[in-house]
């Protein structure tokens, strides 16, 4: 006949020992729920602030803000931009890195290819790119513009006309009809492309800076991204660790609320 | 050796299904984009190889902003070119679809479309607007006169290409509309002195 005193202190000795066993469990995850808590404190307090502005990004008009130039120099490697001008009549025309174009200091958008030069000629701007010869009127308004078949080396007065030149070709531009005509091979009158005038110059570059925003910025830090590829890697493992926070503090939760049961 | 037999079998055939479906994805974004009609031959197909001389439209600010109302844009011109005969013109107008510029050759006779042709496409998908089963919609349509002029009849999308449809819609109603007034303004005004 078994002994009932002694299955009873069986019993505690095993209560016992599950009891011990889940206080050394809650101690090891609060020890570690600790530790990982410490380590990933400042990406929460990064995480939650970037994530608070990005949800506000149209209201506070952080995708319209931005970043200054040394900051995109600096986080995105973004060189100084390739500035070619070309000045006559008192105004200057300008293209940056090969891209945005400039009457002055206003942008005029974009032309296909790389600014080859222009001429003012009967009160018109006549510019050529390398693929595209476009009409401005005196204040830079856009008359008209015409893509070219090959591309375009060269443009400049040819007695009273405008003349383009391809690789080998000369041709005449009707600059009422942007037809084409061949050109017996003038000597063109042309105006050198160099750098704008110091003013000028400061305030495209500083206009320049402003492709990159604010909100772009700071997703780019959310992410991980502004330190490159490893960047991305760091912000998944403290997803992971945070993650393992939330698993750990849920169990030492549940364990403890069984012990305040008991 | 037969089980062995049937193991190759599957295994070519899911090959070649994979092979097909490769082929089956790819082939209509390759497809899509290109030069499928040059300005020269759409000129030579439109009057029958007469073809006229180069004329030019100013736009007055009125007319530019009825011209932003059509497009949803600003229109950034200050003059359209185009080539007429009698109550015939054609018209080489171009609209973004959803990233690049589509170009389009449109035909307008007598205040009606009689061609629209897509010359230029750029875009990786939604080039079906350039078959015949979707530009013969567009003929015989004219201009509704409203706040926004609009076509006066009704244009069947196509699915997958709905910003291209769009764009089409668009350019069908600038040219009827840059037609009339072609066809509207007296002679002398149409090839006033440069701004």
């Amino acid at each position: 006949m078994p002994n009932p005193v002694s299955s009873n202190r069986q019993d505690v000795d095993q209560a016992l020992q599950r009891r011990i066993i889940k206080s050394k469990i809650r101690f090891t995850l609060w020890r570690w729920h600790r530790r990982i808590g410490i380590l990933s404190a400042i990406f929460v307090l990064l995480l939650s602030l970037t994530g608070i502005l990005l949800n506000h990004t149209n209201a506070w008009r952080l995708n319209q803000a931005s970043l200054p130039q040394s900051f995109a120099a600096a986080f995105y490697g973004m060189t100084p931009p390739v500035i070619k001008s070309t000045s006559e009549n008192g105004m200057t025309l300008s293209q940056l890195d090969g891209k945005a174009l400039y009457f002055g200091e206003q942008a005029i958008g974009t032309c296909q290819g790389k600014l080859v030069g222009a001429v003012f000629v009967d009160e018109i701007w006549v510019l050529a790119c390398s693929n595209e010869v476009i009409l401005l009127s005196p204040n830079g308004q856009l008359i008209d513009r015409k893509s070219t078949d090959a591309s375009v080396t060269n443009i400049g007065r040819c007695q009273s006309n405008v003349c383009i030149e391809y690789e080998e070709d000369q041709v005449q531009i009707n600059l009422d009809t942007l037809e084409l005509a061949a050109s017996i091979g003038h000597n063109l009158e042309s105006m050198p492309l160099q750098t704008p005038p110091p003013a000028l110059e400061a305030k495209l570059r500083q206009q320049y800076g402003s492709s990159i925003t604010w909100e772009r910025w700071i997703q780019d830090l959310h992410s991980g991204r502004l330190i490159g590829a490893w960047g991305v890697y760091l912000m998944d493992g403290m997803a992971i660790l945070f993650v393992l926070i939330a698993l750990s503090g849920i169990v030492m939760w549940s364990l403890g609320k069984r012990r305040n049961k008991r | 050796m037969d089980c062995c037999h049937k193991v190759k079998r599957l295994s070519f055939c899911i090959h070649a299904l994979c092979v097909f479906l490769l082929a089956v994805i790819c082939a209509p974004s390759v497809a899509q984009s290109g030069v499928f009609l040059t300005e020269d031959d759409f000129y030579q197909q439109t009057f029958n190889s007469q073809v006229p001389d180069v004329e030019v439209l100013w736009l007055k600010a009125e007319q530019k902003e009825q011209a932003k109302n059509i497009l949803g844009r600003p229109f950034s011109r200050l003059r359209v070119r185009y080539r007429s005969l009698n109550q015939r013109s054609a018209w080489i107008l171009e609209e973004i679809g959803k990233d690049r510029p589509i170009t389009f050759g449109v035909v307008v006779d007598k205040g009606r479309i009689a061609d629209i042709s897509v010359l230029e496409y750029r875009e990786s998908r939604g080039g079906e607007i350039r078959h015949n089963f979707f530009t013969d919609q567009f003929l015989g349509l004219g201009l509704r006169n409203n706040q926004a002029p609009t076509l006066d009849g009704r244009i069947d999308g196509i699915t997958g290409a709905t910003l291209s449809v769009r764009a089409s819609r668009k350019i069908a109603t600038l040219a009827l509309f840059f037609h009339q007034l072609v066809m509207d303004a007296k002679p002398s005004e149409l090839k006033q002195a440069r701004r």
